[in-house]
């Protein structure tokens, strides 16, 4: 049966760190979507996502994606993946959203891109 | 191989549809000689998720008390393929207008239907007052 999601956020100076790990499906991809809106909603604007351990993502979850990178680019920031596992990388190439974010092999890389 | 039948019959709630996904597994795991068992199993638990959270959210539009029902078949003739009926009796559409997501602008809505197909050899949907029915094909 599913694994359930979890997602840690630290605060650091230019950037937040958001690790994610399990299943992200649309039975808890609502709350994924809050918190990186709750992130952007304090002015924070430069994320990096860790995500090496994600076993699973839905559409629901490449929305939360994509609507926060939306959110982030008009605030002059961005959001950055760092890790993502197979699975990850295999659903944004699936939705042809691959190109669309900056990936880094882990997420000391990730952090200081920016 | 003989055809197998599963069916399944489940609250229409985001919570409850990974119960599909799992059957869907079950079922599969005793099939023999699928190349790239793993990566098959987890392409199809996720075109199975997203036609239901298209039920969830757009047939029923989040409310309570609508049912899936789900049956899922394994047929060997002619050629070896899964067959999954999905049946829902909220809200149909029209799949012709769903439009495919712009990939040159990132948009938040319009992947689940997107993914279904490029995941699936056939998604065949029937629209109808009282059981909408989803037809997924995937060669096996």
């Amino acid at each position: 049966m599913a694994d359930l999601a979890t997602f840690d956020v630290q605060s650091m100076n230019r950037v937040d760190l958001v690790t994610v790990s399990g299943r992200i499906d649309s039975s808890n991809a609502g709350q994924f979507d809050e918190i990186l809106k709750g992130i952007v909603g304090k002015g924070r604007n430069n994320i990096v996502l860790e995500m090496n351990g994600v076993s699973y993502m839905s559409s629901a979850g490449l929305r939360a994606l994509v609507s926060t990178l939306r959110t982030c680019k008009r605030n002059r920031g961005d959001l950055r993946l760092a890790a993502p596992s197979e699975r990850v990388v295999d659903v944004l190439k699936l939705a042809g959203l691959n190109s669309m974010f900056s990936s880094y092999p882990d997420s000391v890389a990730a952090v200081g891109s920016f | 191989m003989d055809e197998t039948v599963i069916r399944i019959d489940i609250p229409a709630t985001h919570q409850h549809l990974n119960i599909l996904g799992a059957c869907l597994s079950a079922l599969l795991e005793r099939v023999d000689f699928l190349t790239d068992k793993e990566m098959l199993l987890y392409n199809l638990e996720l075109a199975l998720h997203e036609t239901c959270t298209n039920i969830v959210e757009h047939a029923y539009d989040h409310h309570n008390g609508g049912r899936i029902k789900a049956s899922m078949a394994l047929q060997s003739k002619p050629e070896r393929k899964l067959v999954v009926d999905i049946h829902d009796s909220g809200k149909s559409f029209v799949m012709d207008n769903v439009k495919s997501p712009d990939l040159e602008n990132a948009q938040v809505h319009g992947y689940g239907l997107f993914l279904m197909r490029q995941l699936l050899d056939e998604v065949i949907y029937q629209p109808s007052k009282a059981n909408n029915h989803w037809r997924l094909v995937k060669n096996l």
